[in-house]
């Protein structure tokens, strides 16, 4: 297998998830958009985004044995990493889908171009002027959203990593991150390896491109738009004006199921019996328990201040002037893969110039903040996407009154529709950041041991009691302390007119 | 009508005080003190929860605190062997214990490595540690076949499980039996044997007749135990630990060594592949590196890596009362391994071939 094999497998097989996801991922975006009560949407969109945010570590952990009974069949062994991709692919495609508004162009600007169709006697020119327009038109009216979710789903299925890792025998599925991985281990230098990507990386901008053309403007420009305009948008690709709605529930209902027990049932379920003897490591006096927190605390004082700054960039490129949107240039190692970026990123700091800094905490709060980049500005979109302008105008008008009642209420859509939101996107940051083992290996100093790189030992090892109880502690952290911020600000907000009032 | 596009004001409390605790747990860590006398940084290639006991004893014993930087599966594409080579100019590091010896000598060769032949270098056998001291083997793994008790149920003895399996590798097909990639880890080191006895062009024959008759080749040895203990396979190559986990999960796997052609006093050898540890040229706290040599290659060092769930094998004298039966039934074979010189100075050859066979543009 040589890495333009694995490249070229990688490739058709990004293409294909990217294909394959996109309807479902539409159907479970209308199904969001067209819920009519609130808590119905957020159970939809909790349920699609849900593959997301599993680490794809835990899901190889989860799925290595099942491909290990798949080895005499490598179309099976294919088939199982193309689902468990998809299923992730789908989730992207639903944020995206979320996050992209309703372009300008209607589909009855599209409608009246056709009708101007050049004659069959007019002018070869002619008619590649007017056929070139008609292709714009569409990449930028109603096809934006879905080449925005494609692109994406691409890509993340392309820089896809951890499962395929533990999952390969025979070396099925074949990758080329997995590829690159092996060149390192074979002693390989450095410098080898970053040419090896080259090609990678170019496929991979290719993929950017329509991404960054396409991407909504920042929100100065921007208009919550309804519902029913984006869904209009959507409807003139998929050609299914309405109805269809149950069917299109119940398939929603299915993917669902499918995907949740692949992404949530099934590994608890298999992993649950090993947390119950795991609980029995605590009262041990081996240090086990003592030791972790101490690497989850530092990992997560870690993830925290790469969520911050991850999140504060985020919002410059997404709400800034024209030299704070060039900022978005620095979403593109993100972009990359963390592999790539923290193999560069470790050439760098072994120059003369950085050396100082190598080993110490800033090559990985670095690595941590740029892997984490696009995520944080798919969350900056997010809420930007869901954010309710007439609600927050009626909350200010609310806060204005004089009735300490009618302040509290304000002050509580207030918090609901801010402070809630950001820590709540700061939370998924630190989760996310937490579970980067690529990321964590490469560029860790000496001194420190984050919980992920102990967790990966002991799967290695096998100590499956020990390795659950740290999962589930460490799975807990950054949910416990952004719930903890939560309550405290919501603590305060009922303190202050507790004493006003 | 104001936008809250960023996390303003409370929001910014709310950040401000993760920020905080992401400080507050960091700071202890940032503003340790960068070296000091009752220091030692160790880069550790073997695993983290077995070496974790040896190094935790030595730092209560010595009250020297250890940093120890693991080489994580995760970080196998960096390899701290290729790291201590790039930092060769600028030593961080002042003890590679390596889980291996073929990677150690490759350090030497490079230049990265300081003599260092202390207090207890006299117990290890002259087999297993360089002659001119810049590193010496204690506590070691073996290379076994891993068999499926259920569809392979042993025969009546070692001897005779052994010709069933050497019988089974002669068969048309392989699909039912596993081996690691050999460009990594101790199948690397099994191939670099070969490489020595019976030699390069036949390691070469018998790779490419394998894979002709279609083996299964995992990323690692702990897949291979997998595949055996799943029952996906019927036996494979790996190692004694990743054996014993398998054997301590309850799967119906027992093992038996990988035994060579090349013989020793009639009987054929056995590949075993010790623990290795080294002083690093330029040591910034060369004294606590010195003790902690002499504590790795003690023999409380070996014991406890011998009760170890990895079960690794003593190489210098040992009480046997002190040792697990598992270790005792391991001793006897591991009296029959193959001095490693030889492979060590075939090892480049082999991943050279290996990287070409496996890593072609």
């Amino acid at each position: 297998m040589t890495a333009s094999d694995a490249i070229m497998w990688s490739a058709v097989r990004s293409i294909f998830v990217g294909l394959l996801s996109l309807p479902p991922a539409i159907l479970l975006w209308r199904c969001i958009q067209t819920s009519t009560r609130a808590g119905a949407q957020r159970s939809w969109m909790i349920l699609s985004i849900l593959p997301f945010f599993v680490p794809e570590l835990l899901i190889g952990f989860t799925y290595r044995i099942v491909s290990a009974r798949l080895v005499h069949s490598i179309a099976a062994t294919e088939a199982l990493y193309c689902l468990l991709l998809t299923c992730r692919a789908v989730s992207m495609g639903v944020i995206a889908l979320l996050i992209m508004q309703h372009s300008n162009i209607s589909r009855e600007s599209i409608r009246s171009w056709r009708m101007i169709k050049p004659s069959k006697r007019a002018s070869l020119r002619a008619h590649a002027t007017w056929t070139r327009t008609l292709v714009r038109l569409y990449i930028s009216g109603p096809y934006r959203p879905l080449l925005v979710a494609g692109c994406l789903s691409c890509l993340i299925t392309f820089q896809e990593f951890e499962t395929a890792a533990l999952m390969q025998i025979d070396r099925h599925p074949v990758t080329w991150t997995v590829w690159l991985f092996d060149a390192h281990a074979a002693h390989q230098p450095l410098s080898n390896s970053l040419m090896m990507s080259l090609t990678p990386l170019l496929l991979q901008s290719f993929l950017l491109i329509p991404v960054f053309m396409l991407w909504p403007p920042g929100s100065k420009q921007y208009q919550p738009p309804s519902a029913a305009s984006t869904a209009v948008a959507l409807e003139s690709v998929s050609n299914s004006r309405r109805a269809q709605g149950k069917m299109n529930v119940a398939l929603c209902v299915g993917w669902m199921a499918i995907s949740a027990t692949l992404f949530l049932v099934w590994p608890v379920a298999s992993n649950a019996g090993s947390l119950l003897s795991g609980l029995s490591l605590v009262t041990q006096p081996s240090g086990l328990l003592k030791q972790s927190v101490f690497q989850i605390a530092t990992s997560l004082g870690f993830a925290s201040a790469a969520a911050i700054i991850a999140l504060q960039i985020a919002v410059t490129i997404h709400t800034g002037n024209l030299w704070n949107r060039l900022m978005a240039l620095l979403l593109i190692p993100g972009l990359l893969g963390s592999l790539v970026t923290c193999l560069t990123l470790l050439a760098m700091f072994q120059t003369p110039l950085l050396n100082p800094f190598y080993d110490t905490w800033l090559p990985l709060l670095l690595g941590l903040s740029l892997t984490l980049l696009p995520r944080a500005f798919l969350m900056a979109a997010l809420l930007h996407r869901m954010f309710d302008a007439s609600a927050w105008h009626s909350a200010a008008l609310l806060s204005g009154s004089p009735i300490t009642r009618l302040q509290r209420s304000a002050a509580r859509i207030h918090w609901r529709m801010k402070t809630f939101a950001w820590v709540l996107a700061f939370t998924v940051l630190c989760h996310w950041c937490f579970w980067d083992v690529t990321t964590a290996s490469i560029l860790r100093p000496v001194q420190l041991e984050p919980i992920i790189t102990r967790l990966y030992n002991e799967m290695h090892y096998g100590r499956t009691e020990a390795l659950v109880l740290i999962t589930t502690l460490s799975a807990l952290a950054p949910w416990l302390t952004g719930a903890f911020v939560i309550m405290a600000t919501a603590a305060t907000i009922r303190l202050r007119f507790h004493r006003a009032g | 009508m104001p936008v809250p596009n960023s996390p303003t004001s409370s929001a910014r409390w709310a950040l401000l005080v993760l920020g905080i605790m992401a400080a507050a747990v960091a700071i202890p860590w940032l503003v340790r003190p960068a070296a000091h006398d009752n220091q030692l940084v160790v880069y550790c290639a073997h695993d983290a929860i077995f070496a974790d006991e040896v190094i935790r004893r030595f730092e209560q014993q010595t009250n020297i605190q250890v940093d120890v930087r693991y080489d994580e599966e995760a970080n196998k594409s960096l390899g701290l062997t290729n790291l201590l080579i790039a930092e060769k100019d600028q030593p961080r590091c002042d003890v590679f214990w390596n889980n291996q010896t073929l990677g150690t000598i490759r350090l030497k060769e490079h230049g990265v490595l300081a003599r260092y032949a202390g207090t207890e270098h006299d117990r290890i056998p002259s087999a297993f540690k360089d002659p001119e001291g810049y590193w010496a083997g204690f506590a070691a793994r073996m290379r076994v076949y891993i068999i499926n008790n259920d569809t392979l149920p042993a025969a009546a003895d070692e001897a005779a499980d052994l010709q069933m399996i050497e019988g089974l590798l002669q068969a048309d097909s392989l699909h039912n039996v596993a081996i690691a990639m050999p460009l990594f880890g101790t199948t690397l080191s099994h191939y670099s044997v070969l490489a020595a006895n019976p030699g390069l062009d036949q390691l070469k024959q018998w790779h490419a007749s394998l894979h002709k008759r279609g083996i299964r080749e995992a990323r690692g040895n702990g897949a291979v135990k997998d595949l055996v203990a799943e029952g996906a396979c019927d036996f494979g190559f790996t190692d004694t630990d990743d054996a014993f986990v398998a054997i301590r999960q309850g799967k119906p796997v027992r093992m038996i060594p990988v035994r060579l052609d090349a013989t020793i006093d009639g009987v054929r050898n056995t590949i075993v592949l010790p623990n290795s540890v080294a002083l690093i040229n330029g040591a910034r706290h060369e004294q606590n590196a010195r003790r902690f040599i002499d504590f790795l290659l003690s023999e409380e060092t070996e014991q406890i890596l011998a009760n170890s769930a990895s079960h690794q094998i003593p190489l210098g004298t040992t009480d046997p009362a002190k040792l697990p039966e598992e270790v005792r039934r391991l001793q006897v074979w591991a009296k029959d391994g193959i001095p490693l010189h030889a492979a060590a100075l075939q090892n480049q050859a082999v991943l050279d071939w290996l990287s070409s066979e496996y890593l072609q543009q």
